[in-house]
């Protein structure tokens, strides 16, 4: 355990470039909501920073959930793909621990890339003289948490099974039920999948939480109970897979 | 090529007592093991076939065989990497990954296989860290290691650019930071210059000194020199032992006799 803790800061410098990358694509797409903030909200045109606030934390937890399995990707394949496995797995490691850590070293990457998001929009909207929109920082840390026990530890489960890809079936596991409940009208389909792959609760707690409210209860639970269950599945499923030799 | 002749470190400290016991008994027993491959249009490859196997604590053992023999598999057995579908297996004891996960195994695999944007010397770092070393101990357990395999001047190198014959050495580096009770050493030598060749069997022969208990096992198709470097050897073919005796030495005597036995095998 001593040895992962040792390990976990090596652990987070693999995924800065990822991490840097995702900040500047979130502050890219919400740009034009800060732009429409500045002009619009900001002078007192329908109670300004309220309505901001929901729509930049609408758009900001839309875009982590987007950018988590990137950051998710290659926990286990990672260590296939480049052949390492072999011998990090025979020193004398737990390897649902050693999983453990990487997947949380990607938590910690989202987290940090929801608190300088939040930051740079908070700094943004003051800077243009407006209200702010208000997105709660110790709430980004939330919104990270809740999206990446669903994204992330589905992306584990793939990294799991997978040598590749993973990154965009987990995106794609995010984007097709918000695509299908956008366009489609409500279905017992519909909300049996949604019970399946809780995108929607997962999303509007991430909302919640980064507006700096208190997220609905059940679409916490909801997204977390789920997220749990897969990622003990996931660390279950990766330390029994077996790996040749020569992997 | 720069190699200073340094000491190996010392045995791992933890379970010293219970060490001592094993080393006593009978340490690797592998019973009626089997593993069998899957692979696509339900074709299947049987690697081990009801394998039973006994190795003493503290021998040198070479696992001689053809390609495709079971030899990988048999060592991935060993060091908890691959799961048999039927049999038992115990190292100290204890079942491979259980034994992995407290005492750890030293590995060598035949294709050493690193991650291509890392240098050398941070992938050895991060196994330091793992084998339980941490602080300034990293990278001065990092440093003695490429100094044994002549790789300080390299250390600064992304894994990605280097030779199969200079990744084996990064290999031998990373089996060298801390040596375990278990040894298992796939094809050392694959890729690896004369020189370097020489090289690794004074390190070979001083982690036979210096290792009263560890039990090394060595596969390898250069005949001659596991003779030399070992004291008993196990043929392997598809996946069963059809031979195991003593070297004594007698690399011509021993290379006669396996591959009279493999001749046969691959008659029946």
């Amino acid at each position: 355990m001593r040895s992962l803790a040792v390990l976990f800061p090596r652990l987070l410098r693999d995924r800065l470039s990822r991490s840097v990358v995702a900040t500047a694509l979130v502050l890219l797409f919400t740009s034009p909501l800060l732009r429409a903030g500045k002009s619009g909200f900001a002078d007192g045109y329908m109670a300004g920073g309220k309505l901001g606030a929901a729509s930049t934390a609408n758009l900001v937890g839309l875009l982590l959930a987007l950018a988590a399995p990137w950051l998710a990707e290659g926990v286990v394949s990672d260590l296939r793909r480049n052949g390492s496995g072999p011998l990090l797995l025979t020193r004398p490691v737990s390897r649902p621990g050693f999983y453990f850590a990487r997947w949380l070293a990607g938590f910690a990457c989202l987290a940090g890339v929801a608190i300088i998001a939040a930051a740079t929009i908070n700094m943004a909207w003051s800077a243009g003289g407006g209200s702010g929109p208000g997105l709660s920082l110790a709430g980004s840390i939330g919104a990270g948490l809740v999206i990446w026990i669903w994204v992330g530890s589905t992306v584990l489960l793939l990294s799991a099974v997978l040598d590749r890809g993973e990154a965009l079936a987990g995106t794609l596991l995010v984007a097709i039920p918000i695509a299908l409940t956008a366009s489609l009208p409500t279905t017992d389909l519909l909300s049996g999948a949604g019970r399946v792959l809780p995108v929607r609760p997962m999303l509007s707690a991430a909302r919640a939480l980064l507006a700096g409210d208190v997220p609905v209860h059940s679409s916490l639970v909801t997204t977390g109970g789920w997220g749990l269950a897969i990622l003990a599945v996931g660390l279950l499923v990766a330390s029994r897979r077996d790996w040749r030799a020569g992997d | 090529m720069r190699a200073r002749t340094e000491s190996l470190p010392p045995m791992p400290s933890a379970g010293e007592q219970s060490y001592q016991h094993v080393v006593r008994n009978r340490l690797i027993e592998l019973s009626d093991v089997s593993k069998t491959y899957r692979r696509r249009y339900r074709r299947r490859i049987d690697a081990l076939v009801e394998l039973d196997l006994r190795i003493e604590a503290g021998s040198t053992v070479a696992v001689v065989g053809p390609n495709g023999a079971g030899k990988s598999t048999l060592f991935g057995v060993l060091a908890g990497l691959v799961r048999p579908d039927r049999g038992v297996t115990l190292v100290h004891g204890l079942a491979p990954i259980a034994h992995v996960r407290s005492r750890g195994v030293g590995l060598l695999p035949d294709r050493v296989r690193l991650p291509a944007r890392l240098t050398v010397r941070e992938v050895l770092a991060r196994l330091a860290i793992l084998d339980g070393y941490s602080g300034a101990a990293v990278p001065r357990s990092v440093d003695r290691v490429l100094d044994l395999v002549g790789l300080r001047e390299r250390s600064g190198d992304r894994c990605g650019g280097l030779s199969h014959g200079l990744r084996q050495r990064v290999g031998i580096a990373q089996f060298l930071l801390r040596p375990r009770e278990v040894l298992l050493l796939d094809e050392p030598l694959s890729g690896l210059d004369p020189v370097w060749r020489a090289r690794f069997r004074e390190l070979f022969e001083q982690l036979r000194r210096d290792s009263s208990g560890r039990t090394l096992l060595l596969s390898s198709h250069e005949l001659g020199e596991t003779a030399r470097l070992t004291e008993r050897v196990i043929v392997i073919d598809a996946g069963r032992v059809v031979d195991d005796f003593p070297t004594r030495g007698d690399s011509e005597e021993m290379e006669r006799r396996v591959l009279s036995v493999l001749r046969r095998a691959g008659q029946a």
